[in-house]
C-alpha cells in the first residue's frame, strides 16, 4: 500500500492528484519558506538602515503656513519664514510671529522655558527680519487660530539680518509700497522721543524726525527679562535706534528687541517761554514753562470712575492749561503725585496745542515735571451772593454749612452730587462734586457739615456753583 | 480535517467517531475519557481567575497587599521613568484656565519648595465638569472648603504622569499630570493677610508670588480682556489703585459676581506682579464681599 498523499493546504487525501482535487492547491508552485524569510529580513534591514539614514541626513522640510488646516492639530512641522513681530517675553514664554511666502497671515510661535534661557544666553532670540526655521508642535484651534509650540532651543534657527540705515519717511514709504516680506527687517535710524503711551504690558513711544515725521516704537515690558536694565528714556532725547520694522494692524511700527540697541545722541532743548507768551507760533512746539499750581481739576472718564486726565492751572486762570493724561499721571513718581497740589511750584516740558480759541500745553510722557511743595489759597468769598455770571471759570474759596444734598443720576455709575452750601450771611450757592471725586472721598460731606471749598465757578441751571477739582479742595471745618 | 491528539481522547470509545476535545460524544452520548491535565487546566484556570478577581477586589477595598495608594512625590523629583505612573503631588497653583472649546481644565502648579519648578495639570471634560459641579454645590451650601482650584491655592492631586523628552527642567522635557479622579483633588486655600493697597503697590517686593492677601477698597472701573474681567480697586485715603483679575471661569459655578462700580468691597486674592505691575487674582465669587 502506497503512503496516502495529503494536501498540505487542506489536509485532505489527494490520492496523488496534483493539484489537490479538494482545494485546488498546487504544492509544486509553493515557494519554500526559508528563502522568503531571508528576503524579508534583508528587506527589513535595508529599510531600517535607509530610514535611519534619511532621518539623520534629511534637512528641514518646512510646510507652508497656508497649508495648515484643522487636521494638522498637534502635528509636528517645520516652518520657514521671516519674523514679522516680537519678541514678547514673559518668564515662561517667548512669542514671535513668522510669515512665509504663502500669503497666509503670520503664524504665532510660542517658545517655552527653559529653551528661552538658552536662546537668551546664546544671543539667538529671533528678532524682526530674521530668517527663521522652526520645528514645533502645531495647535489649530476651533476658531481657526493657530500657533506653533516649541520646547527645544535647537529647534529654532534664526539668521539675523544686517540692519540698514534708514529714516522714518523711508519706512513709511516702504510700508505703503511693500512687496512681500521685504518690509520686515532690522533698521537703524535717528529720531526724538516726543510721546509715550503706557500699556499694561508695553510702552509705546512716538518718535519724530527733524521734519516732523513720526513712527511708533513698541517696547515690550518683558524685555526686562533679557537683561537687568530699566528702560528709562526721557522726552526730547534724540536716539539712534536699531529695531525691527514691523507693524501693528495696518500701521508701521518699530519693534525693539534689546535695550542695548538704543543710543542717546543728545537731548533737545524745549523753547523756554513764559506762560503768557504762548501764542499760535508755538503750536506743536515743545515748550518749557514754569509757574505756581493754582488749581488741579481731575477729569473723570465717562464710563468709569477712573481719572481720564488732569487739568492744571498755572499762575492764573487765563494762562493756557496744562493737560496731563491719566495714564501719564501714573508714570509720575509717588512723590510727584503727592506734590501735585495747589501752591506747588511747577516746571514742565509740554507740547502746545490749540483748543478752539484757547491754547493748552499737553504734558506728554515720559513726563518731564518737577514740583516743589508750596501753598496757595484763592481769596475767600465770604458772601456767596456776590458770585455771579461774571465770575464764571474763576477760582474761588467759599465756606459754609451744607444744608441739602441731591444726587445727579449718572446711569449705571454712581451719582454726581450737588450740595447747597449756606454761608454765614444765609446766602446759598451750589457745590457740585463729580462722582469721580465723590467716590474717592474717605468721608464725603453730609448735610450739617461745615466745609471750606476751593473750586472753579460754574453754572448749574439757573444757579451758580463751585466745583472742586481734587480731594484736597474740600475740607471740613469745625 | 485530520484528527489531532491521542486517539483515546479524540475518538469516541463506543461509536469510534471523531469527537475532538468534547468530553461527551455528540453522536452517541458516551462519555469520552479526557486527560486529567486538560480538566485541571480548564477548571483550575477558571478558579484562579474567579479567586483572583475576588482577591483584587478585597485588596483594593481592604487589605492593600498589592494595590496600594500611589506614591506622593515632589514636582522636582519627576523623572522620565515615571511616565504613566500614578502619583500624588502637591503644589501651588499659579495658572488656572478653563478651555471653552474642549471643556478641559489646564493649570500649572509649582513645587512648594522651589517655585522655579512646575508641572502642567490637565483634567479632561468629564473630570472638569465633575469639579465644576462639586464647586457649584459647595457655593450653594456656603461651604468654606473649595473644590475647584484657583490661582494661589495649594492643591494636592492624584493622577497619571505623562513625561516626555526628559525631566521638566531639561530643555525639550515635558511633564503633565492627568487628573483621572475629580474627588481626589484636594484644594487648600491659604489664609489671607490683611494689607493695604498702598502697601501692595509701593512695596511689591515684600510679597511672595501668589501670596494670598485681603484688601478693602472701592471699585472704580471694570473692563474685559475676553477670558477675564479686570476690576480696578481704589483705596480711599492713600489714593492707591490695584487691578483685580476676575477669570470668567469663577462665574460658571452658579453664582455671578455681584459687585458694581462704586461698591466698597473686601477682596481676598492671590498677589502677582504682571511684569512690574502688581495685581490680584480672585479665587472665587465668595471671596469678594460688598460692604456698601
Amino acid at each position: 500500500m502506497t503512503e496516502e498523499k495529503i494536501c498540505p493546504a487542506c489536509g485532505k487525501p489527494t490520492a496523488g492528484y496534483v493539484p489537490c482535487p479538494h482545494c485546488g492547491a498546487d504544492p509544486k508552485n509553493r515557494m519554500s519558506l526559508k528563502p522568503a524569510m531571508i528576503i524579508c529580513v534583508i528587506a527589513l534591514c535595508l529599510g531600517a538602515v535607509f530610514f535611519v539614514m534619511h532621518v539623520r541626513t534629511a534637512g528641514a522640510q518646512p510646510m507652508l503656513i497656508s497649508d495648515i488646516d484643522r487636521w494638522q492639530d498637534y502635528n509636528y512641522v517645520w516652518i520657514k519664514g521671516t519674523v514679522t513681530s516680537g519678541p514678547t517675553l514673559s518668564p515662561t514664554t517667548l512669542v514671535i510671529y513668522v510669515q512665509d511666502d504663502s500669503g497666509a497671515n503670520p503664524l504665532r510661535v510660542e517658545i517655552y522655558d527653559p529653551a528661552i534661557k538658552t536662546l537668551i544666553a546664546e544671543n539667538r532670540v529671533p528678532t524682526v527680519g530674521a530668517d527663521a526655521t522652526i520645528f514645533g508642535q502645531l495647535r489649530v484651534f476651533i476658531d481657526g487660530s493657530m500657533e506653533l509650540r516649541v520646547s527645544k532651543s535647537s529647534d529654532v534657527t534664526a539668521i539675523k539680518t544686517q540692519a540698514i540705515e534708514t529714516s522714518i519717511p523711508e519706512i513709511l514709504d516702504s510700508w505703503s509700497t511693500r512687496q512681500g516680506l521685504e518690509y520686515y527687517r532690522q533698521v537703524t535710524l535717528e529720531a526724538t522721543i516726543v510721546n509715550l503711551r503706557p500699556l499694561s504690558s508695553a510702552k509705546i513711544y512716538t518718535l519724530e524726525d527733524n521734519s516732523g515725521n513720526t513712527i511708533e516704537m513698541y517696547v515690550h515690558n518683558g524685555l526686562m527679562y533679557l537683561e537687568n536694565k530699566t528702560f528709562d528714556f526721557r522726552l526730547l532725547q534724540r536716539l539712534r535706534i536699531t529695531a525691527g520694522a514691523s507693524n501693528y494692524t495696518t500701521t508701521p511700527q518699530l519693534a525693539l528687541s534689546d535695550y542695548d540697541d538704543i543710543e542717546v545722541i543728545d537731548t533737545q532743548s524745549p523753547i523756554q517761554v513764559s506762560l503768557d507768551n504762548i501764542d499760535s507760533t508755538l503750536v506743536n512746539e515743545f515748550v518749557r514753562v514754569s509757574g505756581k499750581v493754582m488749581f488741579v481739576e481731575m477729569m473723570g472718564e465717562s464710563g468709569s470712575l477712573l481719572a481720564e486726565s488732569y487739568n492744571i492751572w498755572l499762575d492764573n486762570q487765563y494762562n493756557p492749561r496744562v493737560l496731563l493724561d491719566g495714564d501719564v499721571y501714573k508714570l509720575l513718581s509717588d512723590n510727584a503725585r503727592q506734590q501735585l497740589k495747589r501752591g506747588a511750584a511747577a516746571e514742565l516740558t509740554g507740547k502746545v496745542s490749540r483748543y478752539g480759541a484757547t491754547f493748552k500745553i499737553d504734558l506728554l510722557g515720559p513726563p518731564d515735571l518737577s514740583l516743589q511743595s508750596g501753598t496757595y489759597e484763592p481769596p475767600p468769598v465770604e458772601n456767596v451772593a456776590t458770585i455771579g455770571i461774571s465770575n464764571l471759570d474763576n477760582l474761588v474759596k467759599v465756606e459754609g454749612e451744607i444744608i441739602s444734598e441731591e444726587n445727579i443720576f449718572r446711569g449705571l455709575l454712581p451719582s454726581d452730587h450737588e450740595f447747597v452750601l449756606q454761608d454765614m450771611f444765609g446766602n446759598n450757592i451750589k457745590l457740585f462734586v463729580t462722582n469721580t471725586l465723590y467716590e474717592r472721598m474717605s468721608y464725603p460731606p453730609i448735610v450739617g457739615d461745615n466745609v471750606r471749598v476751593v473750586g472753579k465757578v460754574i453754572q448749574r441751571g439757573s444757579w451758580m456753583a463751585v466745583q472742586p477739582g481734587m480731594l484736597s479742595d474740600i475740607e471740613e471745618v469745625s | 480535517m485530520r484528527p489531532v491528539g491521542p486517539k483515546e481522547e479524540v475518538i469516541c470509545p463506543k461509536c469510534r467517531r471523531y469527537v475532538g476535545p468534547l468530553e461527551k460524544c455528540p453522536y452517541c452520548g458516551a462519555k469520552v475519557p479526557t486527560r486529567l491535565s486538560i480538566r485541571l487546566l480548564k477548571w483550575g484556570g477558571l478558579a484562579i481567575a474567579v479567586f483572583g478577581v475576588m482577591f483584587l477586589y478585597l485588596d483594593l477595598h481592604a487589605t492593600h497587599i498589592i494595590v496600594r495608594e500611589p506614591q506622593t512625590i515632589e514636582i522636582s523629583e519627576i523623572t522620565p521613568t515615571m511616565n504613566f505612573g500614578n502619583v500624588y503631588i502637591t503644589g501651588k497653583a499659579t495658572f488656572v484656565k478653563y478651555y471653552d472649546d474642549t471643556k478641559f481644565l489646564g493649570m500649572f502648579i509649582t513645587d512648594l519648595d522651589n517655585e522655579n519648578v512646575d508641572i502642567y495639570i490637565r483634567a479632561y471634560d468629564a473630570e472638569t465638569n465633575r469639579l465644576m459641579d462639586m464647586e457649584s454645590q459647595r457655593l450653594a451650601e456656603n461651604s468654606p472648603d473649595p473644590k475647584f482650584p484657583a490661582v494661589g491655592d495649594i492643591v494636592t492631586l492624584r493622577g497619571q504622569l505623562i513625561v516626555r523628552g526628559g525631566s521638566p527642567e531639561e530643555e525639550g522635557g515635558f511633564a503633565m499630570l492627568r487628573i483621572q479622579y475629580a474627588e481626589g483633588v484636594k484644594v487648600e486655600r491659604p489664609e489671607t493677610t490683611r494689607v493695604t493697597i498702598e502697601n501692595l503697590v509701593s512695596n511689591p517686593e515684600s510679597f511672595g508670588y501668589y501670596q494670598r492677601v485681603e484688601i478693602e477698597g472701592k471699585i472704580i472701573s471694570t473692563g474685559s480682556i475676553g477670558w477675564a474681567s479686570i476690576l480696578t480697586i481704589y483705596e480711599n485715603g492713600s489714593e492707591a489703585e490695584i487691578s483685580l483679575m476676575v477669570p470668567n471661569l469663577i462665574t460658571m459655578f452658579g453664582r455671578t459676581l455681584d459687585a458694581n462700580i462704586g461698591d466698597r468691597v473686601r477682596v481676598k486674592g492671590a498677589f502677582e506682579l504682571y511684569y512690574t505691575q502688581p495685581q490680584l487674582w480672585l479665587s472665587s465669587v465668595d471671596e469678594i464681599e460688598v460692604l456698601g
